[in-house]
């Protein structure tokens, strides 16, 4: 490298006249340590405590363009030329906290050609346990900004299909929720996506190569719930036979889901909230606290104000938890989405059955498109995945639907009204219309189209001739 | 280098700066310090604070600055050419403290890559 007046710095050469680091006592025989960083498919770089570095591999001599001889002394920053040097550094960080720390960022080469990187910089430490220096690992990933750019509003996130305004409101914040580092908490009712969508929150979000450990609190009873958040030392209990890590800490540098979060007892919610508070692990039995780096998001079907006020959740702990919160609407109030997601997971089933020429006959989908779907997505994922199981031909017909949707009223009636209750408004379904009253235009609907003939009718709706009759009294129509 | 030697016409130069550093990123620079320098002398220097840092904002205000003389660290080529292409001169690569970096500028002795630490490594 051509250098302008460097005369007055000298870099340490690092050949057999001056410092050749070496492996000894690892293998019969002693080995040059560079050489072995040299076989390693990623970049390497020792830096001093004064953020100066000591060595670095040729993986990171063809990333960066520099190479080792010509910048061993150089401050980091001068070689690895990372956004996160200017903006926020890595070591610093990692020196602070005493862990290892990694994160997802670009650094433009010698040939000025911009690298999505991630970087893991690593504190290390001598046998009395003072700091020594720190080791930095460079993994090239182009895939994280590609990834990033596709994040487009659009149809589609991740595994979420809509049209519906709620869901592309939802779309738009999704990216952006995920990109910061705060505590989410997902409501919605069951079968709505809690849990898919915290997994794409952490998919799309800088820690998205770190661990996504999911809990589910209401599982377990208290006392394994505890040893299996926060884990335990051996010998704490009857039965620990072993020190336990516990899942907090295993998703250190990751997120970690904790769904179900109002079904966590009162005791668990305030060490819960202790861990939030400093983002230290007390495993069971044990005096020493770890500190890990962990993002939370948490999920429930339940009304947690509700519960706040019946006293049965801490106040402070939603106030922690409730950092960013995204509701995921119920099917039913997702205008338009029906449509979509029927022909979504028919074209997905029917290919992974060999089916792929399926398709719904008129009367089947009529009768789908005013079904309610207590269950929302998970409830209409499967009822398709049943019908193309079923359907014998091309066409998907009533007797190709779950039988379960006719042998009773249509349960979401009263699904809405415990929802409802439970969060003191009035249901309304997604034309803004009410139950009762769709239910009454579908009778007349059947009834024009069969041309008031009552048992074409029945069929039409895929209803049994008594319950059409039952209905008929019920609304009234003549 | 020609146009910065003594004798010549005034020109001006931008140095990206980091606390008391040449920036190590031409795009994330939090300061820039605009240079004013004629017959080896330093006429006028300014800070130049930009209100988002970004590699496309610095070309904005060096272009509407009229500057001659670019000194970074690492900048990206897409912006490297297209200054080349407004016959801007840019000295990239450039380490060290930003002091010393205007300092060989004034003399018409920076060059690209230059490495500006003393014995010390400061």
């Amino acid at each position: 490298m051509e250098r302008h007046r460097d005369t007055a710095y000298k870099p340490q050469p690092d050949t057999d006249e001056g410092m050749v680091c070496s492996l000894v006592r690892l293998f019969d025989r002693p080995v040059e340590f560079k050489k072995v960083l040299d076989e390693l498919p990623l970049g390497i770089v020792f830096i001093s405590l004064q953020r100066r570095v000591l060595q670095m591999n040729s993986h990171l001599e063809c990333m960066t363009g520099f190479s080792a001889d010509s910048v061993t002394g150089l401050p980091c920053w001068d070689v690895l030329r990372c956004n996160q040097c200017v903006n926020s550094c890595l070591i610093r960080e990692a020196g602070r906290s005493k862990l290892p720390v990694t994160r997802h960022c670009d650094l433009v080469n010698r040939e000025r050609r911009r690298l999505g990187v991630k970087i893991t910089a690593v504190p290390v430490h001598d046998k009395d346990g003072r700091l020594s220096g720190f080791m930095e690992v460079v993994h090239e990933d182009e895939q994280a900004e590609s990834g990033r750019d596709s994040l487009e509003p659009q149809l589609q996130l991740g595994s979420f299909v809509g049209r519906s305004e709620q869901l592309k409101k939802l779309f738009r914040v999704v990216p952006a929720v995920a990109q910061t580092d705060s505590s989410v908490l997902i409501t919605g009712e069951t079968g709505t996506g809690k849990d898919l969508l915290a997994e794409i929150i952490h998919r799309n979000s800088e820690r998205f190569d770190g661990p996504f450990i999911k809990i589910n609190c209401g599982s377990l009873p208290e006392n394994l719930l505890e040893s299996e958040l926060f884990g335990h030392s051996k010998g704490a209990f009857t039965g620990a036979a072993s020190d336990k890590m516990g899942r907090l800490r295993l998703a250190h540098n990751g997120s970690v889901f904790l769904t179900e979060i109002g079904d966590l007892s009162l005791t668990l919610q305030i060490k819960l909230l202790t861990f939030l508070d400093d983002k230290v692990v007390h495993p069971l039995g044990s005096t020493k606290g770890y500190q890990t780096d962990v993002r939370v998001i948490a999920a429930t079907h339940r009304n947690l104000e509700h519960m706040v006020r019946e006293g049965n959740f801490r106040q402070d702990l939603l106030y922690r938890l409730n950092v960013v919160r995204l509701h995921l609407p119920p099917l039913r109030e997702r205008e338009g989405d029906v449509p979509l997601l029927l022909d979504h997971f028919l074209k997905y089933f029917g290919a992974r059955f060999s089916k792929s020429r399926i398709s719904f006959r008129d009367r089947a989908r009529n009768f789908l498109l005013h079904y309610a779907y207590p269950g929302n997505i998970r409830e209409i994922r499967n009822i398709v995945e049943y019908a193309v199981n079923i359907c014998g031909g091309e066409k998907i017909d009533l007797e190709d639907l779950p039988a379960y949707l006719f042998d009773q009223d249509f349960p979401a009636v009263n699904g809405q009204e415990e929802q409802s209750a439970l969060e003191g408004g009035r249901v309304e379904l997604e034309s803004g219309e009410s139950w009762p009253a769709i239910e009454r235009k579908m009778i007349l609907e059947a009834m024009l189209a069969c041309r008031g003939k009552k048992a074409e009718a029945a069929e039409w709706l895929g209803w049994s001739r008594s319950k059409l009759w039952r209905k008929i009294k019920e609304h009234g129509v003549e | 280098m020609d146009s910065q030697r003594a004798g010549d016409a005034a020109y001006k130069a931008v140095i990206t700066m980091w606390d008391q550093y040449v920036s190590p990123r031409y795009d994330f620079a939090p300061e820039l310090l605009v240079a004013k320098i004629q017959d080896r002398r330093i006429i006028k220097t300014r800070t130049v604070i930009p209100g988002c840092a970004s590699a496309d904002e610095n070309c904005r205000l060096i272009l509407a600055e009229g500057v001659q003389v670019v000194v970074t660290g690492a900048i990206r080529r897409r912006y490297f050419e297209y200054l080349i292409w407004k016959k801007i001169r840019v000295l990239d690569t450039v380490r060290g403290p930003w002091e010393r970096a205007l300092e060989l500028l004034r003399l018409g002795e920076l060059g690209p890559e230059a490495v500006l630490y003393d014995e010390r490594g400061l």
